[in-house]
């Protein structure tokens, strides 16, 4: 497994307040083959207690197998000006399964991982 | 009777060295598999306006001895790199897709291939049929668990590579409607050999000209004249090209088929010590080579027909004009001239007559060349020499190219969706490759100095 004080050199660690849910209206976009991706969007992988069990995260809201991630990643981020990634854990995943991931998304392209975080006491962000 | 079959021999062997033919590769077949869905190709792929993503495992190998498994290798290595410069999926990289076990068709782990974020995934199986290769290739659509391609390759081992570039050209048709370029050539100038011209004054470097599949690879020699040799063009059917040779001592055009043995090429432009020939372009239908000539005594475009009758002269002007190109259609010829002071592109009906300035460059344009509605050329800017574009209709002008070194001689993939052109960007003078946006650059060639590609049309 990595070494820890290695991946902190490789790895600038943002701690954000960010919103995991996803939300909007339902409207269908025209479609072109040619159009660029949203750039604007972030990439948010979440890391689910069951990630213990299993090795699975989520990247938005597709399950992705832990050896598939890099390669996603490298792809989502593919024509975005941003290489940020938002990582968000359930309170119980260990910190060596945060590191595993966070690994994982460094060999895929990813500049800064941003943590996700909730508020405290269930005080919403405006 | 025996001297005359040693003279024989003699005048035969000097005849292969100079014009050996290149070796040709046999022709790749195809027939389609049973069972695909081709009906629903236009509608699945990439949602939300990306392109559709496909991955390409390592092929299967049945037997398995190193020879095949190795040609296996080398076919899903070509044959990714080749759907990867169309751009028209966005490919899983190899090591991704080196994470899920190759496996066949009908048993592919489609949730893996989803997990990955492949729509389609392309099956290859490769085994010996008799001296041939037998390759099967689906491609089967994730999200629908169907095939949506299937055919079966008969190749040659020693084909390996064309093998992979057919695949990669019918599928580009197949899916996209898109003439794919994986099959054509360059033909180019080096002096990767390294010969030097002996017992002249200007002891210039040998230049011969080479042919090279499209990526840069199976490069082979054409000419064995210990020469200066430069600006190839094709003849259409990719089997003859025409060049610009200082072999005997003065400048003319010489007329080479590829594939076959001959006593004597062609010379159509007939030069002598005081008419010195440049730059031939073959026309698009085949027939007629333009060039640039010193016949009347001031440099004007000529027109020949390829077997030297018919000569005729297209401009008339006490400046000097030079590197002709024709339009796709073989109606109008480019050209360069500096009859306003400065060399610029001008054009003009294939027949001659009246001509129209097309750039307006502050310092010099060169080596025009002219592929769907724009010409693609080299101008000198203040920092060195960039490729740009010129729209023909609109006279709207792209820079293509800004730096590093100078890039120069431009030509044109036939799709065109590419443009290569020589750079010294990484040292000696190489031959890259761009999208005809200017985006994409790579290099081709390595070894020595690579001067005039010429895109073939096929």
């Amino acid at each position: 497994m990595p070494l820890v004080d290695v991946m902190l050199v490789l790895l600038i660690i943002f701690m954000v307040s960010a919103p995991m849910m996803q939300q909007g209206f339902g409207v269908r976009l025209p479609q072109a083959r040619r159009s660029q991706p949203i750039s604007a969007e972030p990439v948010y992988v979440t890391v689910p207690l069951s990630f213990m069990r299993d090795q699975v995260v989520l990247l938005g809201k597709q399950r992705v197998g832990i050896n598939f991630i890099a390669e996603r990643v490298a792809q989502e981020l593919k024509d975005r000006p941003s290489r940020d990634v938002y990582v968000g854990g359930d309170g119980q995943v260990t910190y060596q399964a945060m590191v595993t991931v966070m690994d994982r998304l460094k060999s895929g392209g990813v500049d800064r991982v941003m943590l996700a975080l909730a508020p405290p006491d269930g005080r919403q962000d405006p | 009777m025996r001297a005359t079959l040693a003279v024989t021999t003699a005048l035969l062997s000097t005849a292969l060295v100079a014009w050996t033919p290149t070796a040709e590769t046999p022709d790749v077949t195809s027939v389609p598999l049973d069972g695909q869905q081709t009906e629903i190709r236009a509608t699945i792929g990439g949602s939300s306006g990306r392109l559709p993503r496909l991955a390409v495992p390592a092929f299967l190998v049945d037997g398995g001895d190193a020879e095949l498994r190795e040609a296996a290798t080398t076919l899903t290595d070509v044959l990714w790199k080749d759907l990867e410069f169309e751009r028209e999926f966005q490919m899983i990289s190899q090591s991704g897709a080196a994470q899920i076990p190759s496996a066949p068709a009908d048993a592919l782990n489609y949730d893996s291939w989803n997990q990955i974020g492949a729509d389609d995934v392309l099956v290859g199986n490769l085994l010996r049929s008799g001296g041939n290769l037998q390759l099967e290739v689906r491609v089967m659509n994730v999200e629908r668990k169907v095939g949506t391609f299937g055919k079966r390759y008969t190749c040659s081992l020693r084909g390996i590579r064309l093998c992979a570039h057919t695949i990669a050209d019918e599928l580009h048709k197949e899916r996209f409607g898109l003439d794919g370029v994986a099959r054509t050539k360059f033909a180019f100038a080096s002096d990767r050999d390294g010969e030097r011209m002996t017992g002249t004054i200007e002891q210039r470097s040998i230049k011969e000209i080479y042919i090279a599949d499209y990526d840069g690879k199976r490069a082979s020699r054409v000419t064995v004249r210990g020469s200066l040799n430069i600006a190839p063009t094709w003849a259409p059917d990719g089997r003859s090209i025409a060049y610009q040779s200082h072999q005997s001592g003065y400048v003319d055009i010489y007329v080479q088929k590829l594939y076959e043995v001959q006593t004597q090429l062609g010379r159509p432009a007939k030069g002598t010590d005081r008419v010195q020939n440049f730059f031939p372009a073959w026309s698009p239908d085949g027939t007629r080579i333009a060039f640039a000539s010193s016949l009347e005594g001031n440099w004007e475009i000529f027109v020949v027909k390829v077997d030297g009758t018919d000569l005729r002269r297209l401009t008339s002007h006490r400046s000097a004009d030079s590197a002709p190109a024709w339009s796709p259609n073989g109606a109008q010829i480019a050209f360069t001239s500096d009859r306003t002071g400065t060399n610029q592109i001008y054009i003009m009906s294939a027949d001659g007559g009246p001509v129209t300035q097309i750039t307006s460059e502050p310092r010099k344009a060169d080596r025009p060349t002219w592929a769907l509605d724009f010409i693609a050329y080299s101008a000198e800017v203040p920092a060195g020499v960039e490729i740009k574009k010129v729209n023909v209709g609109t006279r709207q002008v792209t820079q293509l190219t800004n730096g590093p070194g100078t890039n120069e001689s431009p030509t044109v993939a036939p799709n065109g969706r590419h443009i290569a052109f020589v750079t010294t960007r990484w040292g000696k003078e190489q031959i890259a490759v761009m999208d005809a946006d200017g985006n994409n650059t790579r290099q081709i060639t390595f070894t020595g100095n690579n001067r005039y590609p010429r895109w073939s049309n096929r």
